[in-house]
């Protein structure tokens, strides 16, 4: 880490700090996030006496876990802000991440349909 | 990119190499979770011998310690904008509660790991399910480690240095990273420890 001032972070480079929301917007950001995370603990405590089957429940909290996922890399990352190039970079490798995951759980369980584990 | 004397960064975009480097290691680190949580969900049904992931999951801990984590990152994002408008002493508290949230955070795992190794039986090398859980949930606690090392360096330089210290990307920099470990473990406490039963 540079021990410098931060006089190199402003000449030359975008400030995504003063168009990156204020501690009102992450307050309530927080808020939001807690409350998801209440609701996925509830459903998964209830799903029994909500007679949630696996259809519901793995879109249901998937759907959330992408909403928090999307607060937090949006907002508290200023991602948002960010120039379109720089999403590219990071959804190129959650893309990447995300297909090879995909691609391996498909091709195990076909190979495990087959008999081959 | 190359510093002259600490006073300008020169680049040929608009952004900060810092900042781009950490957004390709991001990126990168998005493959390695990808190929790690798809291991756990290929072997966790694969187990021959128990413990199985329903006998062992505690989920109102692991709930505890989302929360946690959660309130680390709106700490971390409230010390960027504090460093932002140069105010030391609520940069230096708020850095202060995202190194106590991470080892809070550590100190769940602690006791998650403690109580699955002794309580439970479930070692390393117990079965396939232990084996894929351990790698995927320790390669994560290795990084809130780093995160926990990163933030206290940091803190421990501004309190050195005083006013002298704004480093507003370093401290962007390292809440990119901290976040992103905020991010997995949004994706591993779902897919994990709430798909238990599907």
């Amino acid at each position: 880490m540079s021990v410098q001032s931060d006089h190199q972070g402003h000449a030359h480079t975008e400030a995504t700090e003063h168009h990156g929301g204020g501690p009102t917007l992450y307050w309530t950001f927080a808020v939001i996030l807690c409350l998801i995370t209440l609701c996925e603990w509830m459903t998964f405590r209830f799903r029994l006496q909500l007679n949630l089957s696996n259809e519901v429940l793995v879109p249901l909290l998937l759907g959330l876990s992408a909403i928090k996922f999307t607060m937090v890399v949006g907002w508290y990352m200023h991602l948002r802000y960010d120039p379109g190039w720089l999403k590219k970079v990071f959804l190129a490798g959650l893309v990447m991440g995300g297909g090879t995951a995909i691609a391996l759980i498909i091709l195990i369980a076909h190979r495990a349909s087959l008999g081959a584990f | 990119m190359s510093e002259s004397h600490g006073l300008h960064v020169h680049t040929v975009t608009p952004v900060d190499n810092r900042k781009i480097a950490m957004w390709t290691l991001i990126g990168s680190e998005c493959f390695l979770f990808g190929c790690l949580i798809a291991n756990y969900l290929i072997n966790k049904t694969r187990a021959l011998v128990p413990p199985f992931p329903p006998q062992t999951f505690n989920v109102d801990v692991t709930t505890l310690s989302t929360f946690d984590l959660l309130m680390s990152s709106v700490a971390m994002v409230l010390a960027l904008h504090a460093c932002n408008a140069r105010q030391l002493r609520k940069f230096q508290f708020w850095t202060a509660i995202v190194v106590i949230g991470g080892l809070i955070f550590l100190g769940f795992q602690y006791y998650e790991f403690h109580d699955f190794v002794v309580d439970k039986g479930l070692g390393l090398t117990t079965n396939i399910f232990g084996s894929s859980f351990f790698l995927l949930t320790g390669c994560h606690g290795l990084h809130v480690t780093v995160g926990v090392i990163w933030m206290s360096s940091i803190l421990v330089y501004s309190l050195v240095k005083g006013e002298k210290w704004f480093n507003s990307r370093a401290v962007e920099v390292a809440g990119l990273y901290w976040h992103f470990v905020d991010v997995v473990w949004i994706i591993i406490f779902t897919v994990v420890y709430l798909f238990v039963y599907v």
